[in-house]
């Protein structure tokens, strides 16, 4: 089964491009041996230059697609699919075994499921060897239960992201499209909507990688927990994306020191780590790391007695701060969320409400389902612990109006709208 | 341990953030260039050919006007419905060319604008009857063929020119819709 | 075993549920682009037909049985659909021959200058209501356009899920019932609008037929060899899109060397009778119907006069159907 897995991995991987495969093996290899092989001689300095040059390739891309380098084009530097994800989980590995927290993994097949294993390299979430390898390797067996669990989870991970981050999508396109006339209010709109999205389908995305997991048996980490429930940053990058954060601390922040070094350098720390995180997402992104890292610094004055307030405005800064995230260039960005203070025309957005690519119809299924994912995420337990407990048919149930929900409300596929075809040539 | 990541990740960003300070300045120019291009959307039409007829000028893609545009009346005028759905595409006719628009939402935009004798010629100079050299010297051998035409792509247009026995018989402009 | 029972039970209601939704969300071409129904009324219609026109919309507009009928006895059923492309006519001539071998197969060979699928909407009209077959995964395989893909033919609600806000009355009223949009395949227009000015004949990069469709025309030609059949080819005498002169000569070389008949109706439009500024819906591409009866009675004999085909009214019982169905026909043409 392992094997099968592993097999399968590499096909769909190879199946993107077998090029892909080339950079991924060499990252693979050289860390396995690396961890397998080096005795306690030079144990350090061998981890770390196994270490850099691994970063160095995944800094090539992140950079390289951005700006070019060496002379060669942005256009023509392709970064191989995951290069973000596997890196990072190669990394943690080897420094966690040159730590000797674990032992290394002596098997080369076993050690590649974990980096090659398709459903989370390619959106994530980035997982630690010492947390997944059990139930990854683990003999798997049938439990009807189980799999049911991971296709529920599958179709919510659909219904998020075809129904939510799918219509929003069309919205933001719209205004996006014309930047110099969306300005002001309808930057600020496209912001708060974009939180929506961006959560809708990042997690909806995650939310399919743990349920095909888990009907393969393979427990990977929730990356999610409620994000914009939090009071303030800080918290914030505690249940968001919580594969990277976790990552970031413990091999980005607490190797600098942390908070162990006085005020100022736990600033400083703090700072470092959210521009690294700003890389990670891509060197045009380094500017919305650095904003999260100064905010989370000061986040303490930002926070009042009130807790929905305190959500607010929360949910707030995190929407202006995606600015960087809906509008690549970084100069559009900052002259949007400037736009904001400058620019009130809100009586046009409101005007112009329906003419966002989406009629009413469509409307109210967007405010429908992004109210169902609100309830889900404030009742999240309660509502996780009542599915687990249904009866199989029950299960099946809900998978198949789940499903049916997504096939028909969901944005997909070419839409029937009969202006398209008026024009035909003879 | 600790201090090689430290030094790692401080060289990383100084070299990151050096390259993105380099980058944004370069952006920033483009992207108010940017800028200035997406208010008027129109124009960016402006980058394929163009077809004059003395003052009027006509742009494959543009929404078709006879009043702004500066066209008189046509000499004919001909609607050409589709089998089953709805929409006309419209064909006016003048003296020495012939447009034909498409519907796109409420508008009516060119799609085509064919040359119907030697009085007139292209931007750059090429007219019917001309030999097949002189359009080679005019817009280069970056063509696609198919049959006798030869189609030269600029934008969102594109140049299709029918040469028979070397000599040009047939130039039309069209909108490249997809 | 109760358990496994319930959950039998709620996966057949799953799938009834799946194909209701499947049912309401797809168009129903009843009263609006009925051109989609046209393919599907041939499946209960009684074979007995010894003509069957295949082509685009220049058969079903131009060509009416009924007339044909009362005029010579001819039972006829057309099989046009809009932008029929000769892919999709040789799969629907195989899928008709399933039902019944007709003396003479009619087809209009306008379709021959396309040689790339047109539209993805036309696609539609003509496959959406076909019954599968072979011919009908054949069809959709050579006739997708990028972007389609093959299962939103099989599970329609893939294409056209986001029907569920533009839903209208037609949907729930024609959710299990249909009507008969056409009278053996013939559909009626009754609008005028002269043919007032063309565009310009512009000149083609090139007139060959592709090979492509020259390849289908074989195929259709030995399909119809193989069984017995009479194949005629012809041009529906529409004055737009231009038939050019390159590809008349195309066509009347290929029937000399194979054998066949070939009409080109447009040259005879005077002796039909056919008045431009009167009998056409939309500007001379396709015949109202005044033009279409004036065509089909011309036809009728040129057909009963050269391949010596039955005359229907003298056998009794066709008689009846067909005396029924004129009735009809005439009270929907007055």
């Amino acid at each position: 089964m392992n094997i099968l897995i592993l097999l399968l991995s590499v096909i769909i991987y190879a199946s993107f491009g077998p090029i892909n495969l080339l950079y991924i093996l060499f990252s693979s290899i050289t860390s396995f041996l690396t961890a397998k092989y080096t005795k306690d001689k030079n144990r350090k300095l061998i981890f770390g230059i196994t270490i850099v040059v691994n970063l160095a390739i995944l800094i090539f891309f992140k950079v390289g697609t951005y700006s070019g380098l060496f002379g060669i084009p942005a256009e023509n530097i392709i970064a191989p699919i995951g290069v973000s994800y596997y890196t990072l989980q190669i990394i943690s590995y080897l420094v966690d075994v040159c730590k000797k927290k674990y032992e290394p993994q002596k098997s080369l097949v076993k050690y590649l499921m974990y980096v090659i294993y398709i459903p989370y390299l390619i959106i994530g979430p980035i997982n630690r060897y010492d947390d997944i390898s059990k139930s990854l390797y683990e003999k798997k067996h049938w439990d009807t239960n189980r799999i049911l669990n991971g296709i529920i989870r599958v179709c919510w991970g659909l219904f998020k992201k075809y129904l939510i981050a799918g219509r929003i999508a069309m919205i933001i396109s719209v205004i996006t499209g014309n930047a110099a006339e969306f300005t002001g209010a309808y930057a600020l709109f496209a912001m708060l909507l974009y939180s929506i999205e961006i959560y809708a389908d990042f997690s909806g995305g995650i939310d399919m990688v743990i349920g095909v997991s888990k009907m393969f048996g393979i427990e990977v980490k929730e990356n999610f927990d409620s994000p914009y429930l939090s009071e303030n940053l800080k918290e914030f990058w505690r249940r968001w994306h919580i594969g990277l954060s976790s990552w970031l601390r413990d091999y980005v922040y607490i190797p600098l020191g942390g908070n162990r070094k006085g005020t100022l350098r736990t600033k400083l720390n703090l700072i470092i780590t959210f521009v690294v995180s700003g890389l990670w997402h891509g060197a045009n992104y380094i500017l919305w790391g650095l904003f999260h890292g100064v905010l989370v610094c000061v986040s303490k004055c930002l926070t009042t007695k009130s807790k929905t307030l305190n959500r607010i405005i929360n949910y707030l800064i995190i929407s202006i701060l995606w600015a960087f995230f809906i509008w690549p260039s970084t100069m559009t960005a900052l002259s949007m969320i400037g736009s904001i203070f400058t620019t009130f025309n809100y009586s046009s957005l409101f005007a112009n409400l329906l003419n966002f690519n989406l009629d009413l119809a469509n409307i109210i299924v967007l405010i429908v389902s992004t109210i169902m994912l609100i309830i889900f995420d404030v009742k999240k337990d309660k509502i996780i612990s009542k599915i687990k407990n249904m009866k199989i048919e029950t299960k099946i149930l809900l998978i198949g109006i789940l499903i049916m929900i997504v096939l028909v409300f969901g944005i997909y596929g070419i839409g029937f709208n009969v202006n398209e075809f008026i024009y035909s040539k003879f | 341990m600790k201090k090689v990541l430290i030094i790692i990740v401080i060289i990383a960003v100084v070299i990151i953030g050096g390259v993105e300070i380099g980058v944004t300045m370069q952006k920033s120019k483009t992207s108010s260039q940017n800028a200035k291009q997406e208010e008027k959307v129109e124009e960016n039409i402006d980058e394929g050919f163009i077809f004059n007829d003395g003052n009027i000028k006509l742009v494959p893609g543009s929404v078709f006007s006879k009043e702004t545009l500066g066209l008189g009346d046509e000499k004919n005028y001909s609607e050409i419905a589709s089998c089953a759905f709805e929409g006309l595409d419209k064909t006016y006719t003048y003296e020495n060319y012939e447009i034909t628009t498409f519907p796109d939402g409420d508008q009516d935009k060119i799609y085509t604008i064919y040359l119907l004798n030697d009085q007139v010629q292209t931007a750059e100079g090429l007219k019917i009857t001309d030999e097949k050299d002189k359009m080679i010297s005019t817009y280069g051998e970056d063509y696609k063929t198919q049959g006798n035409q030869y189609t030269y792509t600029k934008g969102k247009t594109n140049l299709e020119i029918i040469v028979e026995n070397d000599v040009v018989t047939s130039i039309q402009y069209s909108y490249v819709t997809e | 075993m109760k358990k496994f029972i319930r959950i039998i039970i709620i996966i057949l209601y799953l799938i009834i549920i799946f194909v209701l939704a499947n049912k309401l969300l797809s168009p129903k071409y009843m009263t609006d682009l009925v051109e989609g129904s046209m393919i599907a009324e041939y499946y209960d219609e009684i074979k007995n037909h010894e003509v069957i026109f295949i082509g685009d919309c220049e058969v079903y507009a131009n060509f009416s049985p009924m007339v044909m009928y009362e005029q010579e006895g001819i039972t006829s059923y057309v099989r046009g659909t809009s932008q029929q492309l000769i892919w999709q006519s040789y799969g629907i001539l195989q899928e008709t021959l399933k039902y019944e071998i007709p003396k003479v197969v009619v087809f209009n060979v306008n379709s021959l200058r396309y040689s790339e699928p047109v539209s993805e909407a036309y696609n539609r009209l003509t496959l959406d209501k076909m019954k599968w077959s072979k011919e009908k995964i054949d069809i959709i395989n050579a006739s997708m356009t990028k972007d389609e893909n093959f299962m939103s033919y099989v599970f329609l609600i893939i294409r056209y899920h986001s029907r569920f806000s533009k839903l209208t009355s037609e949907d729930f009223e024609y959710l299990f019932k249909e009507k008969k949009n056409t009278f053996n395949g013939f559909l009626i227009n009754k609008n005028i609008k002269p043919v007032g000015s063309l565009p310009t004949k512009k000149r083609l990069p090139d007139y060959n037929f592709s090979e492509k469709c020259i390849g289908y025309l074989d195929k259709i030609t030995k399909l119809c060899k193989d069984n017995g059949i009479k194949l005629v080819l012809i041009k529906a005498p529409s004055l737009y899109p231009y038939w050019y002169d390159e590809y008349n000569e195309q066509i009347v070389n290929y029937a000399k060397e194979n054998n066949l008949d070939f009409y080109n109706l447009k040259d005879v439009a005077d002796e039909i009778g056919i008045d431009y500024q009167k009998d056409t819906y939309d500007a001379g591409l396709h015949l109202n119907l005044t033009g279409a009866t004036k065509l089909s009675i011309y036809f009728s004999k040129l057909l009963k006069e050269k391949y010596s085909l039955t005359d229907f009214r003298q056998n009794k019982e066709v008689n009846r159907i067909y005396q029924e169905k004129l009735i009809s026909y005439k009270s929907a043409i007055s």
